[in-house]
């Protein structure tokens, strides 16, 4: 199938703030090149290597939809969940606790960070990738990434692959039980959520109990969405993603979002 | 791959994911408690729905009705009042042993048995798991467990806590299975030795004459060194071959061995496993050759030979010129 490239317009880059600014936790950028083609290249080599991949003012002035539909093949939310009222490209914005329901995160965690999660966790299958793009940027609202290898490292693939979870809604005429480590034709899906998953057996409460409470800190990759077009691309199946605390002048912050299928070669 | 709302409740990951669950309530519990081989029969019978959807989720449906095939391949429900209807247990293990090559008789006799326990257990007063001696099935449990995780590219690791008891337990079973037929083996041999010269010949000869008649793998018995038969139970893809100067049908297809039989000295052997024991667990080939009115069911030639021997009318053949 044929897609016609976006013209790319490419502003200097910038290096990317940290909010720990240890060589564990900095992330380099990629280079940018004005060629989509090579700069997709990149991103999946990143994608592979580190389980995400950022650029600094990717064409601001292309629309987030169809930056996603030149990287990959866009998820069709709206017909997947029909009536919902949820659009292909989602606009994430700091929200108070009481402004949203509890079936967000902003409804449980408000402007406090959010844990690290596995988007649509309590999905049969969870969107491979996402794409996070700045709207309106802010200094210190940083992205928080987490590699599945170190959650493998600490609790243990065996335990991974047998702890089942079961998802908070059930559904009539569905499975509501999912594997915290499954392989989807050949690939390693890992999924987690604090709230949306609840552990049924034991090797899912000592999941659970790990995640919870080991620091992860020292582990993982802070990156901030300063300036518009800043895109970060995150590997759904192989991280963990959260939010850092938003403090009252990052209330501005407007980031769009939109889920891949998959990434274009 | 694309991302997907809800599991299918008949899809190999959600049976899995249950028999997971189910398992991790066994294992709660110490292996003489009965209520451990309930579980195991729970869990049982989801892992071998696990592995044949594993196939495909269209081999669980209840085929005499299409709408149970219209939902396996994941289409909502097409009528109102339409409850989807799996296959039934005994027909989820006949098909497993048909397409499955290491899911053997042994393994679906032990699965028959152990869900017509789980069956008694559930739907009469009968108490089938109190007593039931752990070290007798427990390791065929493991055993079968094992099989089936294998057909779905798993091990004992991606279901039980401990898969180092498992595996220990299922070579307890080899080794129980190695003895009792070398055990078999041994009578066998010294009644025959115990035999007369004259009577072993006789004997041979009756044998060599049985095992060329009947259908089966010839083989030199263990014991005795007579001509013998091992049968088997058909698996993998048959090929099928027209030959071109006599029009018969060779059809050829792999069988698994289940049952050994000497009919010189007695020696009866049943089960994969005590053959793969006594050196008889070699898979075969076996080829079966038929006219092409016997592939299709048609009548046979002798059939309508005497078909037109009865309609023909019984007079002379016609002679104007006398």
């Amino acid at each position: 199938m044929r897609f016609v490239l976006p013209q790319i317009t490419v502003m200097p880059v910038n290096v990317l703030k940290s909010e720990k600014p240890s060589m564990a936790s900095v992330v380099t950028p990629i280079s940018i090149n004005t060629d989509l083609r090579i700069t997709r290249k990149q991103i999946l080599a990143d994608l592979r290597q580190e389980g995400f991949g950022l650029c600094q003012r990717l064409s601001p002035e292309v629309t987030t939809l169809d930056l996603g539909l030149s990287l990959g093949a866009a998820v069709d939310i709206p017909k997947l969940l029909p009536g919902r009222g949820i659009p292909q490209i989602q606009t994430l914005m700091p929200r108070h606790i009481g402004e949203v329901g509890p079936n967000q995160y902003s409804g449980n965690y408000g402007m406090a960070e959010f844990p690290l999660h596995t988007d649509l966790a309590h999905w049969a299958l969870p969107p491979r990738y996402f794409i996070l793009r700045c709207i309106i940027g802010t200094k210190d609202v940083f992205t928080h990434i987490l590699p599945w290898s170190h959650i493998v490292s600490v609790v243990g693939l065996s335990t991974l692959r047998r702890a089942v979870f079961t998802v908070r809604k059930q559904r009539v005429g569905y499975s509501g039980l999912l594997r915290a480590m499954s392989t989807q034709k050949g690939f390693d899906l890992f999924r987690w959520d604090p709230i949306f998953l609840r552990p049924v057996n034991a090797a899912a409460h000592r999941v659970k109990e790990i995640i919870s409470t080991h620091e992860w800190r020292d582990s993982i990759r802070r990156v901030l969405m300063e300036n518009p077009g800043d895109t970060i691309v995150v590997d759904n199946w192989r991280t963990v993603h959260g939010r850092a605390s938003v403090p009252l002048n990052g209330a501005v912050r407007r980031v769009e979002r939109v889920y891949l299928s998959e990434m274009f070669e | 791959m694309t991302a997907t709302v809800a599991l299918h409740p008949w899809s190999s990951e959600a049976l899995f994911n249950k028999t997971l669950v189910y398992v991790g309530e066994m294992e709660k519990l110490s292996a003489n408690d009965w209520q451990f081989a309930f579980w195991s029969s729970l869990s049982l019978e989801l892992l071998a729905r696990a592995a044949l959807a594993n196939v495909s989720p269209t081999l669980l449906a209840d085929g005499k009705e299409w709408r149970n095939i219209h939902y396996a391949l994941g289409h909502p429900r097409s009528k109102k009042d339409f409850i989807p209807k799996s296959a039934l247990t005994s027909d989820v293990l006949r098909i497993l042993n048909d397409i499955l090559p290491e899911f053997s008789k042994e393994f679906v006799d032990f699965c028959s048995l152990h869900c017509a326990n789980r069956n008694a257990e559930l739907h009469s007063g009968e108490n089938r798991f109190i007593g039931l001696n752990a070290s007798e099935w427990l390791p065929k449990y493991y055993a079968t467990c094992e099989v089936l995780l294998k057909s779905m590219g798993k091990t004992l690791a991606d279901l039980f806590d401990d898969p180092k008891t498992a595996t220990e337990m299922i070579s307890t079973l080899k080794d129980t299975a190695a003895k009792a037929v070398a055990k078999d083996i041994e009578i066998c041999k010294n009644d025959w030795n115990r035999k007369a010269p004259e009577e072993r010949v006789r004997l041979v000869a009756q044998a060599t004459t049985w095992a060329t008649r009947r259908r089966g793998h010839c083989a030199d018995c263990p014991a005795c060194g007579s001509p013998s038969l091992i049968k088997g139970t058909g698996w993998g893809p048959v090929s099928t071959t027209i030959d071109d100067d006599s029009g018969l049908i060779i059809q050829k297809q792999m069988m698994i061995p289940a049952s050994f039989e000497c009919v010189a000295c007695g020696l009866k052997i049943a089960g994969l496993s005590r053959l793969t024991a006594s050196g008889l667990g070699e898979p075969f080939k076996d080829t079966t050759t038929s006219s092409a009115a016997e592939y299709f069911n048609l009548h046979t030639d002798e059939e309508l030979e005497e078909a037109r021997a009865v309609a023909e009318p019984e007079f002379e053949e016609d002679m104007n010129e006398r």
